[in-house]
């Protein structure tokens, strides 16, 4: 009898929370389901009635932003992909450097890395401005690239350096006695074995160098060669002008949306577990 | 052994000495001609262009302030009156005459040597350029109604109007070409064309910014035009519209190329700036000199061997080209010697501590490392060539230019001087900085109220639920907001909030709460909240899987036999999960710590910092600082102190991370 009501209890409990976590679930996609709904109406529509369900739906909305944002999506596409890759293979590197290899000054070094986890990206805005100028890189994707690398690497070492200093040192002594030297050892046991955190690295880099938006609105001027994140707000600028286009604006903000959403799909687990895993002891 | 430590000492003697000679003699080659000169002529007006006359030794100076005066040596010789400032000068000397172009839509023709009007052609219209051919019986005006609007017009030289054809675009320079038979002209679409004298359009080349001004340009190959476009660029071009030569001054941030101009054999091109700054290129394009003028300049032009220069103040120069050719090399050695002085200096060192016995067995034992674990560094130097460049070196600067006037007017290293704590101080007397502080603590308070609740009772009710399953499309679901970019949900937001159309009032309306609708973020009592309240139900992802994480990694059996004893899951909760869970929330307390005081763009798109200051937060300020108001050094202390603001957060948190260390090795296992 008694077993019976935990039971109830446990189902009243599950219940419970299902309905408490699906209540906030509705309410975090609030803005997501209002972005879908006006990017498919006209603005007689939205003016008309706020709520109602598109008819028809306006698909001319999506053809014109797509029209304005192409451009600056295939920069960006590449912008990021280049320096996510540039990151990834410089944080293998030194996390491997510093995790596996033993020489002197190794301690000095790593500390000095991790050092600029304390240094805030907004104390070096200005010097950096100014020193991309200096380094004629302003208005060129490298102004964005090189920083964004830089500074990104910094925790993909981090990461990395805790992650291959878990892998069991019996690999690379055996790896080792075998013939094999330090750079080979890298290719042939460290990454295979890394992989899982290397794909965070990337996903994570990835979705930070997308929506990265204060360094490129200072670091590009030229709208032509502009990423999304800051070309969305210029295409949001030059529609409220007279007329304002509500539909083809937030149809925009979709289409901005749509890279990440491709990427979640695919990689969402290794985001979720690098983040759950490693967090606190990373 | 003894010999070679002799040997390193007469090395380093000779080093030190070389290192003395190469400062000394870069220092005095840098300083060793003078290429700007005063001519001497003062004119008591604001300047605007110049033209001369080699024959009768006159130099007129046609001023912004309504005259053209002729000047022999230094002594006024007539003065012309204008009713607008005067934008080109065309000294005809052959034929005696000048012709004057002005913001009157004027241009006017007069003698040469008495100054005395000989005719006078209104075009209707402000005119922004003019040319008279060789023979002065063709006159090429550029003029304008308004800015999108301009016109190309040929008078002959009585004035009567043989070509007049509107364009809708800006037209700032037109030029006849060498042989008479037509003109060129330069727009605003960044369009170099060619026209016959019909007005037929025979060439265009297309560059990619507007142009502003065009000047002749004496290639050796003939005569050619330059031509000056809006980012700075230049492009010399001939009358078949062939771009000959192209270029462009490393100009300051946010400064405006105003003038163009080059030296008579063609071999340097001079940009002015509104900055007041003059640059000379060379021909391949290479800076070799600039300077900085009492005002901006507005005109330059070749005279002999010497360059006039003169701009919006009472001053005329002359800019020596030949020095100038001079100066490059002499630049260029100078330049050189600077570098070679600390390399000299760390030679020198070197071989010092090798003359020195026990520094010279550490070098060697350094040596011998450096060879045993190349690879190591090898691999480590792509890492940090790139962090030096742009994070050491951007940190350093951070904190040494927080001490100096750094700014946008002051922007060249020599310019810069240090002002002590004066920045520091103006953070307090100036009220915005201790405004954004308030605001900031509204808003990083509220966030740690955000994330201490939703994630954290979030990550619990999933890390809860039955089936692995459900708790896996649970967490993707709350997890999958984050692909939507920060940009794109604060400009999201942003709907919501409109006052017209916006989501929040809609439903108040549908709700029949007309009476609760606000201009949420134009109204200086609710703006700050609205901010706030960005985001809302505050699922933060991050720490919704942090958070997550910690509940998943705890041994179910701790906790087990206590629900068994009959402990309700509320006490559960509190009296044993919580506290394992406590290093993953002070790491987001730290986290969110860090966030809040750096993140500003969404506060930057929804509110800028108003209404008024009311959602105004330090870190906007340091971007303002560093783009609207050009105060780089000020906005470099807001920097420090931010950072000081951030480490001290995060070292209490260490602290009391470290306080409990029990709990904390836990962590979150794997």
């Amino acid at each position: 009898m008694k077993l019976n009501t935990k039971k109830m209890q446990d189902l009243r409990f599950e219940i419970g929370i299902t309905l408490a976590t699906t209540l906030l679930l509705v309410l975090a996609f609030i803005p997501i389901f209002t972005m879908l709904l006006l990017s498919m109406k006209s603005n007689v529509q939205i003016y008309g009635d706020f709520f109602s369900l598109p008819n028809p739906i306006e698909w001319s909305n999506y053809s014109v932003a797509i029209g304005k944002l192409i451009p600056n999506m295939i920069n960006t596409l590449l912008v990021v992909s280049i320096a996510t890759a540039c990151t990834m293979v410089l944080s293998v590197l030194s996390g491997y450097v510093f995790s596996r290899l033993d020489f002197p000054g190794k301690n000095f070094l790593y500390m000095c890395v991790l050092a600029l986890m304390m240094v805030p990206g907004i104390l070096t805005l200005i010097p950096q401005y100014s020193l991309i100028q200096s380094y004629r890189l302003y208005n060129t994707w490298g102004a964005l690239i090189f920083p964004w690398v830089a500074g990104g690497q910094v925790f993909g070492i981090i990461l990395c350096h805790n992650y291959m200093q878990g892998l069991p040192g019996e690999l690379f002594e055996s790896a080792r006695l075998d013939g094999c030297g330090e750079v080979r050892a890298l290719f042939y046991v460290a990454i295979p074995l890394s992989k899982p955190i290397i794909a965070t690295i990337v996903v994570m880099k990835m979705i930070d160098f997308y929506n990265d938006f204060i360094w490129p609105l200072l670091a590009i001027e030229s709208n032509s060669k502009q990423v999304i994140s800051v070309a969305i707000r210029v295409f949001q600028a030059s529609t409220s002008g007279g007329n304002v286009y509500i539909g083809t604006l937030v149809a925009g903000f979709v289409v901005a949306t749509i890279p990440l959403f491709l990427l979640f799909l695919f990689t969402s687990r290794l985001y979720m577990e690098g983040l759950t895993a490693g967090a606190v002891k990373g | 052994m003894q010999k070679r430590r002799t040997l390193c000492l007469i090395v380093a003697l000779l080093l030190l000495v070389l290192t003395a000679a190469a400062s000394a003699l870069s220092v005095s080659l840098g300083s060793r001609s003078r290429i700007l000169s005063e001519s001497g002529i003062k004119t008591g007006q604001q300047n605007n262009t110049v033209a001369f006359d080699d024959a009768r030794n006159l130099v007129f100076m046609g001023a912004y302030t309504n005259q053209v005066t002729a000047f022999r040596e230094a002594d006024p010789v007539w003065t012309f009156q204008t009713n607008g400032s005067v934008v080109r000068l065309i000294a005809r000397p052959e034929l005696g005459r000048l012709w004057i172009g002005c913001v009157d839509n004027h241009v006017y023709m007069i003698d040469i040597e008495t100054g005395a009007l000989l005719g006078d052609i209104n075009v209707q219209r402000r005119i922004y350029d003019i040319d008279v051919t060789r023979d002065g019986a063709l006159v090429l005006v550029s003029a304008g109604v308004n800015t999108a609007k301009h016109n190309l017009m040929l008078y002959t030289a009585e004035g009567e109007q043989r070509y007049n054809q509107q364009f809708r675009t800006q037209i700032k320079g037109c030029a006849f070409t060498a042989d008479g038979t037509g003109f060129v002209a330069v727009n605003s679409r960044g369009e170099l064309q060619r026209f016959d004298l019909e007005g037929n359009v025979l060439a265009t080349a297309k560059v990619s910014y507007e142009q502003i001004a065009l000047e002749p340009f004496s290639a050796a190959q003939g005569a050619a035009h330059l031509s000056l476009g809006s980012d700075g660029a230049y492009t010399v071009f001939d009358d078949d519209m062939n771009i000959l030569l192209t270029g462009r001054p490393a100009l300051e941030a946010g400064d405006v190329p105003t003038s163009v101009g080059s030296s008579a054999d063609g071999s340097f091109i001079f940009v002015g700036t509104k900055e007041r700054y003059l640059y000379a290129m060379d021909l391949s394009g290479r800076q070799v000199y600039s300077a900085r003028l009492s005002n901006t300049p507005s005109c330059m032009a070749p005279r002999g061997d010497a360059v006039y220069v003169t701009g919006l103040g009472d001053f005329l120069y002359t800019l020596d080209a030949s020095a100038l050719a001079g100066n490059a090399s002499l630049g260029d050695t100078a330049a050189l010697l600077r570098r070679a002085a600390p390399v000299f200096a760390a030679l020198c060192a070197f071989f010092l501590l090798l003359f020195i016995p026990a520094s010279n067995r550490l070098l060697g034992r350094a040596a011998k490392a450096l060879v045993k674990h190349r690879a190591a560094y090898l691999l480590l130097i792509p890492t940090f060539v790139l962090l030096f460049m742009f994070n050491y070196l951007p940190t350093g600067m951070a904190f040494v230019r927080a001490f100096t006037d750094w700014s946008k007017t002051n922007f060249q290293r020599a310019q810069i001087s240090f002002v002590g704590l004066n920045n520091f101080r103006m953070m307090f007397t100036e009220d915005y900085f201790l405004r954004g502080m308030k605001n900031l603590a509204v808003i990083i308070g509220t966030s740690f109220v955000k994330v201490l609740t939703v994630p954290l009772i979030l990550a619990w009710m999933v890390s809860m639920m039955g089936s692995d399953r459900k708790k896996y499309i649970y967490r993707f679901l709350l997890v999958l907001p984050i692909v939507v970019p920060g940009v794109v949900s604060a400009l999201l937001w942003q709907q919501i909030y409109d006052p017209q159309i916006g989501l929040l009032n809609q439903l108040l309306k549908k709700l029949g709460l007309e009476a609760w609708q606000r201009v949420w973020l134009g109204n200086e009592k609710t703006a700050l909240w609205a901010i706030i309240f960005m985001g809302f139900p505050f699922v933060n992802a991050m720490a919704f899987l942090v958070y997550y994480g910690g509940f998943t990694s705890i041994d179910v059996s701790i906790f087990e036999s206590a629900y068994i004893d009959g402990a309700s899951r509320g006490r559960i909760f509190r009296s044993i999960q919580l506290p394992l869970v406590g290093p993953q929330v002070k790491l987001m307390l730290t986290l969110t710590f860090i966030g809040g005081v750096q993140d500003f763009y969404p506060i930057y798109l929804l509110t800028g910092g108003g209404p008024g200051t009311s959602t105004y937060v330090p870190s906007l300020e340091i971007y303002l600082n560093a783009t609207t108001f050009g105060r780089y050094g000020y906005a470099c202390a807001l920097g420090i102190l931010m950072f000081l603001f951030i480490m001290i957060g995060t070292l209490v948190n260490m602290k009391l991370q470290k306080a409990d260390a029990g709990v904390g090795k836990r962590g979150a296992g794997r």
